[in-house]
């Protein structure tokens, strides 16, 4: 069994304002994706089996289409998805340009209020991923910020650099 | 993290570069040896043979005048796997999430502003 790999950030901005930049479609459009990347979102149903599908202009030229499933839906604290790339017609796809990236991501966005702010914490762990995926999701791991411990870390340097 | 991936990718943008890393691939070779496919001058090469080494992507044989330079496969594979593009990906978006929150509590500020300025609060008229 792998551990997830964990991604923190704190945001200047009270906790239903993240929560809302997340679960409000024409919001998410504005912020989702890399920078240079326009995003639209296709459809945004939120609940638990509900989709959210997105259409993703690259920098690169690229268009991305993806599909996420919502598995769990808690107002203010917590979506669960399962993070997948989709073709046009929104079935699910493998990776349209990388070799060895699961089919599905298990993703957790948490949101806990600290100091009038909000820290987000995402979490994804590859699901029916092959041992190959799985590999280079263990190599890579410790590397970056070493799970929990090098998130934290990361987190406390973060801060004080505010 | 994400200054050394910005490094490595930045690396990695440029078609010379990425000839140089294609090149070491097959071993590794001296600053001469490397000139040889590119109508470049040899300040031109080392430029970007120090671009690349301050990625990672590259280091210096410490041994013999040449110091012949060799691949660093560990930062191309880092820079290649999933779980790195992913990252890249989440910590892009929530760059783009911050301005948007900054942005949006601005604007309510300004309005919040506005409205206290232009439309006093009502005195107690609906206080049953």
């Amino acid at each position: 069994m792998t551990e997830p790999f964990v991604l923190t950030r704190a945001f200047a901005a009270p906790r239903d304002r993240v929560w809302a930049a997340w679960t409000d479609p024409k919001a998410l459009a504005a912020w989702f994706g890399p920078k240079g990347s326009t995003s639209e979102m296709l459809e945004y149903d939120l609940r638990p089996g509900g989709l959210w599908r997105g259409r993703m202009a690259h920098p690169n030229g690229m268009t991305i289409y993806s599909r996420f499933t919502f598995r769990e839906v808690t107002p203010q604290s917590r979506l669960v998805w399962e993070h997948s790339f989709a073709d046009q017609s929104g079935a699910i796809a493998p990776a349209p340009f990388f070799d060895h990236w699961p089919l599905v991501i298990l993703s957790t966005a948490e949101f806990t209020e600290k100091d009038g702010g909000t820290i987000l914490t995402l979490t994804w762990t590859p699901q029916d991923a092959s041992a190959e995926e799985l590999a280079t999701f263990e190599q890579t791991k410790p590397g970056m910020t070493g799970g929990w411990g090098g998130s934290f870390q990361q987190l406390d340097e973060y801060l004080a650099g505010r | 993290m994400q200054d050394r991936l910005d490094l490595t990718f930045s690396a990695l943008a440029d078609p010379t570069r990425r000839a140089i890393l294609a090149r070491l691939a097959l071993g590794d070779a001296t600053v001469s040896e490397l000139m040889q496919p590119f109508p470049m001058s040899q300040p031109a090469v080392s430029k970007h043979l120090k671009v690349l080494e301050r990625a990672g992507l590259i280091s210096r044989g410490r041994n013999g005048q040449f110091q012949p330079r060799r691949l660093e496969t560990e930062r191309l594979k880092e820079a290649a796997s999933w779980v790195t593009q992913f990252r890249a990906f989440w910590e892009g978006s929530f760059d783009r999430l911050d301005d948007y929150l900054a942005a949006t509590l601005a604007q309510d500020r300004l309005t919040e502003d506005r409205q206290s300025r232009h439309q006093p609060v009502e005195s107690t008229k609906e206080t049953p």
